[in-house]
């Protein structure tokens, strides 16, 4: 049980870093919104 | 083992770009510039250290003790992305033209053959915790090393005149072969 919630959490922190990633990149056009 | 063999053996004599030759894509598409090369150098320091530290703790006190070993590729990946994943963060806020001229090698870090490498051998060398920290040091600091004494050459060379179909990557190859000859005799 406790490496599979090592995994989920690992991936939702990967999920929650790339979605920083790319606000941080963002620059404001409507490009990446659509 | 000695510490300071442990770093040696990380830094010279198995060096991770020169004898294992893992790493070799942003070695080579980093190594134009020292500045951008130094950089990208730190930044592997950095994403190496900590992603040998939190696999080593992942591995010893949750995937051994529930016989979960086959996954440990998966999660050494994962914790190397989510790494770099905050270096990019923090570059992009730091320095935007660092970030412009390291361009799509920061992200591909994480694809980065010596940084998976790295932590494998440690996994696999069964080490102590002070010897993994030693060892991935010395390993990223050899990458360091060795990215910025290619660049300080390729700078160099750019300024002389080389034969055209010599120029760019060639030389950079030839350059990088002879230094991997002379980092074979350390063993």
């Amino acid at each position: 049980m406790m490496p599979y919630l090592l995994l989920i959490g690992l991936i939702v922190l990967n999920l929650f870093l790339a979605v920083k990633v790319k606000s941080a990149n963002c620059k404001g056009c409507q490009k990446c919104q659509e | 083992m000695d510490l300071i063999n442990i770093f040696l053996l990380g830094f010279l004599t198995e060096n991770i770009v020169l004898t294992k030759f893992l790493g070799l894509c942003s070695f080579l598409g980093t190594s134009s510039k020292k500045k951008n090369s130094f950089w990208m150098g730190i930044a592997v320091i950095f994403v190496t250290s900590f992603a040998s530290i939190l696999s080593y703790l992942s591995y010893n006190y949750i995937l051994i003790p529930y016989e979960s070993t086959y996954l440990k590729t998966l999660v050494f990946i994962l914790i190397i992305a989510s790494l770099v994943k905050v270096v990019e963060l923090f570059v992009k806020k730091m320095s935007p033209a660092l970030h412009k001229n390291l361009g799509i090698y920061l992200p591909l870090i994480t694809t980065n053959c010596a940084v998976l490498g790295t932590v494998l051998i440690v996994i696999n060398s069964n080490y102590k915790f002070l010897e993994m920290l030693i060892f991935s040091l010395a390993s990223s600091l050899g990458y360091l090393v060795i990215i910025y004494v290619l660049a300080s050459v390729r700078e160099r060379l750019d300024a002389n005149e080389v034969p055209p179909s010599f120029k760019g990557y060639p030389l950079a190859l030839i350059i990088a072969s002879i230094m991997a000859i002379l980092f074979a005799r350390f063993k």
